[in-house]
């Protein structure tokens, strides 16, 4: 494993240690406190003094606020629980239907079949291996959506939400949100390390009289590419969106199912339980102007002066002071709250559960990959991406592609008037999903064909001498500065094997692939793939 | 429709208002995604989700709470508005608040 691919396991590996607590000498500080009711404060402090009011007097009624309060009142308690942010995380842990890798193509890849669905928040990725190609490459590429870098701004208040129909032009509205969403970007480093030749240049005979010097200037001739591919995906068919107009109609026109009308009974009796006996006494009476107008005093400077997780913790100190009074008059108010924590945690699952069903739709994508291949001349591929569960539980997935691939400009070393077509291409791929194994965690296995009819032959630069690296070239005059590959079909087989690791979204791809020729050699090959990647959406869930 | 709730957000002990005996209907505009009412109870009993999707209540004497639970299409961003049949907004829904109550002083 060279240097980069080790570079990259150390970023996921610091990725993935996020958020662990540190070893040190000082007692280990009180968790930071995080609840999802404050959310909404949050996203009050971009909008009027009004609206942010409203909001704190809303976040400091326990009948209104009820799952913060409990966790307040739950922290003291052993109550094991799962909040809503590990269930979170946990589902995206789960998901096996996205791409993390470089596309199908653009070199280095491990996956045979482009997939429509990538991370929203970003992911990382670096692969090794080849499929078409004749030797092996190591790419490392970083993907995410439009939406996923719009996002974090709205909650950081840099950027403002607003309902649909708001006349206010100055802000992010969902539908926004929604088509940003349906963007995605991926950009693909080629980590080789043979990427770059030098040339030396003779000195000139005045140089050499004038200094005296036998120094050889030499001057740097990059033959390869940095940046390998650019990827560009536009979801343009989906109702797996939650938010999309036809979801939303089929979600209304649905009733409510058994498992989550059983989650929604069992909230009820644990909300009643737990609210039912709460009265309000004059020391609450006195107490919420007071944590009102310091919350808000505190929730008006700006971000840079006070994080949404420092007004979170005074939000905390203020709910604190009444939950404390709350034990004092209910020593079973503890219990009530750890049930209703569970119970609202439940219902989540069953409320997501409910929705997955509905949305288990099919996705249409298109991508486009231009592709900057070392030696190569850039190409461009347009490419149709088809995606559907095959059962209801979404454990079983089909992935068709259909694409062409053309050169950007008329290849190098090959006379004016050449073919600009390079290649059709359709592949499809099986996949299903071994759920959490033991110690492993996520696994899913897929099976991929990939068919190619190569209609023009690819022209690689070569350095004289040694034309590619990893190729012996017979009969190959030594001056020879460019190489031609072979027309025709490749067939392309994959078996592939994504292990998880435990309820993290690291994966690690590991496939091995059978064609009948490549795009240098005209002979049967096997080859290996392997790659690890990081999906930072469950990082980010909460 | 005349609005019979009063809305006081700034009372603790109070934020709603109304007489006693006064029927009044509650309903939804969704904002974000679509929102529901999954289930509601008052003064012990449940009360029924009409096929409008709306609920209808007979305040009753003293300080009472209605409990409700909302369903939401969006689970990320899913927002909403409780309002009185009369348009009267009574207070945010939020994604991140499936299950509230309301007390309504009478």
């Amino acid at each position: 494993m060279n240097k980069s691919l080790t570079f990259t396991l150390f970023i996921v590996g610091s990725v993935a240690a996020m958020g662990q607590p540190t070893p040190s000498a000082q007692p280990p500080a009180q968790p930071k406190f995080s609840c999802r009711g404050l959310n909404d404060v949050h996203k009050a402090r971009a909008k009027s003094a009004a609206e942010l009011s409203k909001a704190i007097m809303t976040s400091l009624r326990i009948d209104q606020t009820p799952e913060c309060f409990a966790k307040v009142l739950a922290t003291d308690s052993d109550v094991a629980k799962l909040s809503f942010g590990d269930f979170a995380k946990a589902l995206e842990a789960k998901r096996s239907d996205k791409q993390a890798g470089s596309s199908a193509g653009t070199g280095g890849s491990s996956s045979l079949v482009s997939k429509g669905v990538v991370a929203e928040t970003l992911s990382l990725a670096a692969e090794y291996g080849a499929l078409t190609e004749s030797t092996n490459q190591q790419v490392v590429t970083v993907q995410g959506s439009l939406g996923g870098l719009v996002s974090p701004l709205v909650g950081a208040n840099l950027l403002r939400y607003c309902p649909t129909d708001s006349p206010d032009k100055g802000c992010v509205t969902a539908n926004g949100l929604r088509l940003l969403r349906r963007i995605s970007y991926g950009v693909s480093f080629d980590t080789s390390a043979n990427s770059t030749g030098t040339t030396a240049t003779a000195p000139s005979s005045s140089s050499s009289s004038t200094t005296g010097s036998s120094t050889t200037p030499v001057t740097f001739s990059a033959n390869g590419h940095n940046i390998t591919a650019f990827t560009g995906k536009v979801i343009l068919w989906s109702t797996r969106d939650a938010s999309s107009d036809k979801f939303q109609t089929k979600w209304k026109n649905t009733v409510s199912s058994a498992g989550l009308s059983a989650a929604g009974s069992d909230l009820m009796t644990s909300l009643i339980a737990f609210l039912g006996t709460i009265t309000v006494t004059p020391e609450d009476v006195a107490w919420f102007p007071t944590a009102r107008d310091e919350i808000a005093r505190e929730a008006s400077k700006s971000e840079a002066e006070l994080t949404n997780a420092d007004l979170d913790e005074l939000w905390r100190t203020h709910a604190t002071e009444y939950v404390n009074r709350l034990k004092k008059a209910q020593p079973d108010i503890v219990a009530k709250a750890a049930d209703f924590l569970r119970k609202t945690d439940a219902y989540r699952a069953a409320q997501q559960e409910f929705i997955e069903d509905i949305a288990n739709q099919p996705v249409l994508t298109f991508e486009y990959d231009d592709n900057r291949p070392a030696g190569k001349t850039p190409t461009s591929t347009f490419r149709l991406i088809f995606d559907k569960t095959l059962d209801k539980a979404g454990k079983t997935s089909l992935t068709v592609n259909a694409g062409a691939t053309i050169y950007n400009t008329a290849q190098m070393g090959v006379p004016a008037g050449g073919s600009r077509f390079r290649d059709a291409q359709v592949a499809a791929q099986l996949q299903h999903d071994l759920g959490n194994l033991p110690t492993i965690g996520a696994a899913s296995i897929a099976a991929a064909y990939y068919y190619q009819d190569q209609t023009t032959a690819d022209a690689l630069s070569a350095t004289p001498g040694n034309p590619v690296a990893g190729v012996t070239f017979v009969g190959l005059p030594s001056t020879a500065t460019t190489v031609f590959g072979q027309k025709g079909n490749i067939n392309v087989f994959q078996a592939r094997l994504v292990l998880g690791a435990g309820t993290s979204s690291m994966r690690f791809p590991i496939a091995v692939s059978w064609s009948n020729r490549t795009e240098l050699i005209a002979k049967p090959t096997w080859k290996a793939q392997l790659g690890v990647s990081y999906d930072l959406d469950s990082l980010f869930a909460k | 429709m005349p609005c019979k709730l009063s809305v006081d957000p700034a009372n603790f002990a109070c934020p709603y208002s109304a007489t006693a005996g006064d029927t009044i209907t509650l309903k939804i505009r969704d904002e974000t995604g679509a929102v529901k009412f999954e289930s509601a109870s008052y003064n012990g009993a449940n009360v029924p989700i009409d096929a409008n999707g709306q609920i209808t209540i007979t305040v009753a004497a003293g300080h009472n709470k209605l409990f409700v639970i909302y369903r939401f299409s969006d689970p990320v961003n899913g927002s909403g508005t409780l309002l009185e049949v009369c348009d009267q907004e009574l207070a945010s829904i939020s994604v991140n608040r499936p299950a509230v109550a309301y007390m309504i002083c009478a």
